[in-house]
């Protein structure tokens, strides 16, 4: 029997942000901010107690590839898997991609031989220009659908499964539901997560303060649902056997080509 | 035996853009022709003869540029009689691709066929955004949103600079959505083929990929005194002639 892994794919919400360690912060900033030894402290934290490795554990994989990076475009993602996996042989694993989707309206282009992904509050011009341009709600979702089906095609080309899930229900996603039916997307009809975990605090990071992402309490709800959905729905993707070492590497570092 | 189909991607190259039809010209554009030669066109890059370039002309010479580009030369060389040209004037090579899954061509909706894909990719410095629902493609100072994307990477400190565009992350981009195609290529298990518009490309390309399915440089005759008569003195691209040529040229590298 092969091996499993997962491979998981999306923003700061795939990356961990906001599994902050307090007890080693001089000052509750947000980890963008912080001194470079004490930054690299936190995002540790963030890439072992996100939900990747969690959900990881609970439907018993070998080993967790997390590729989620803060601040990431749906494309810049797809790039990112395409550089670093696209030839990669993962002959000796069962891979399950999970893919939490982010901002559609979120772009990306090579800068400097990388990467580079703008969001939608960074005020660069480019983004500005952008979307002087777009009607929001429709071309974003468009461009979200293209990379999905490359995705997609990707995976179907690999033997890979995959399954394709929002944070969040809103305009955006009910768009793109309405748009694209996807056979990968992990609930359809759309569901998200409850209302519960929305406006329950506990489960926030709040650091800094009005931040948004969640807390370890917060990550762990999230695993704990889709590790039902997956075994209610896909149990052919659940290992039967039990495994408590987990393997497990954040690769969500940008490449660079020079 | 499968029929066989062979699907082009491309620019105006590709489209078949130069195979004009000269009866569709009006008099005064004829008479205005005269004075024109494949290095100084008719619709050159001053505008002066914009207006003779309208939707109504192009549209007469579709069907000439269909018969007579490279695809059709091409396909007969190959001994493929159903041919599929995406050809697009102006688009990039992001545009092209969008093009390709938006009409769900990567579910492979000609398993019947034994397919060949040809991919003449365009300059990679052009990009590509759905707009009020439509693909638009964005060349060399056509809109702002390109200013400020040339902005962004010109602000590098760099010398991988072509006629002053920075040409790495520009074919970076290409690289990627090379990659994106060879991929639907091998799972509906079609050929691929896939060819610079012009050498210096070519060369940044190789760079970064190394796949036999890119071939380097070559195909496109140079735009010298010796192959003037392979370019149209109407738009300065390939003609007839030319696209002749460059199914030659590709044919021979692709039976290697």
């Amino acid at each position: 029997m092969k091996k499993k892994l997962l491979i998981t794919m999306g923003c700061s919400f795939t990356e961990g942000v906001g599994c902050y360690d307090v007890s080693n912060m001089d000052e509750l900033k947000f980890y963008g901010d912080l001194p470079k030894e004490q930054f690299i402290h936190q995002t540790n934290n963030f890439h072992k107690l996100g939900w990747p490795n969690r959900l990881g554990k609970k439907l018993g994989y070998d080993k967790v590839i997390n590729l989620g990076l803060g601040g990431s475009s749906i494309s810049g993602q797809v790039k990112q898997f395409s550089e670093k996996y696209l030839d990669k042989d993962f002959s000796e694993y069962d891979v399950l991609l999970v893919w939490l989707l982010t901002d559609p309206s979120r772009i990306s282009f090579y800068s400097n031989g990388m990467i580079n992904c703008i969001v939608s509050n960074s005020n660069e011009p480019i983004y500005n220009e952008y979307i002087k341009l777009i009607d929001i709600t429709l071309d974003t979702i468009l461009e979200q659908i293209f990379y999905i089906k490359m995705m997609e095609n990707i995976c179907e080309n690999k033997g890979y499964q995959l399954l394709i899930t929002p944070l969040l229900k809103n305009k955006l996603i009910e768009q793109l539901y309405s748009l694209y039916v996807s056979d990968y997307y992990l609930t359809h009809p759309l569901t998200s997560i409850p209302g519960e975990i929305i406006s329950n605090k506990k489960y926030w990071c709040n650091i800094p303060e009005g931040d948004c992402h969640f807390n370890e309490d917060g990550y762990e709800y999230m695993a704990n649902r889709m590790n039902q959905i997956i075994r209610d729905d896909f149990p052919h993707l659940v290992s039967t056997k039990s495994n408590n070492e987990l393997e497990w590497e954040w690769d969500g570092e940008p490449f660079k080509w020079k | 035996m499968k029929k066989k189909l062979l699907i082009t991607m491309g620019c105006s190259h590709t489209e078949g853009y130069g195979c004009w039809d000269e009866t569709t010209f009006s008099d005064e554009m004829l008479l205005k022709l005269k004075k024109h030669t494949p290095d100084n066109p008719f619709f050159g890059n001053d505008n002066s003869n914009i207006k003779f370039h309208t939707r109504e002309l192009i549209s007469k010479n579709k069907n000439n540029f269909k018969t007579n580009g490279w695809p059709t030369n091409l396909a007969k060389l190959l001994g493929i009689s159903d041919i599929l040209n995406l050809g697009k004037g102006a688009s990039s090579n992001s545009g092209q691709v969008k093009e390709f899954f938006k009409r769900n061509l990567h579910e492979n909706p000609y398993s019947e066929y034994d397919v060949t894909l040809v991919w003449l990719m365009t300059e990679p410095f052009r990009i590509s955004f759905y707009i009020n629902r439509k693909i638009e493609n964005y060349m060399i100072d056509s809109h702002p949103i390109w200013k400020e994307y040339f902005r962004e990477i010109i602000s590098y400190n760099s010398d991988d600079f072509i006629n002053g565009i920075p040409t790495e992350d520009t074919t970076l981009e290409s690289v990627f959505y090379f990659n994106i195609m060879k991929t639907v290529c091998i799972k509906n298990n079609w050929k691929f083929h896939a060819f610079p518009l012009n050498d210096a490309f070519s060369e940044y390309f190789r760079k970064y990929e190394s796949s036999d399915n890119f071939y380097e440089n070559g195909i496109m005759p140079l735009k010298d005194p010796t192959n003037l008569k392979l370019y149209s003195h109407v738009c300065g691209h390939l003609n007839e002639t030319g696209y002749q040529h460059v199914a030659e040229s590709m044919y021979s590298k692709i039976k290697l």
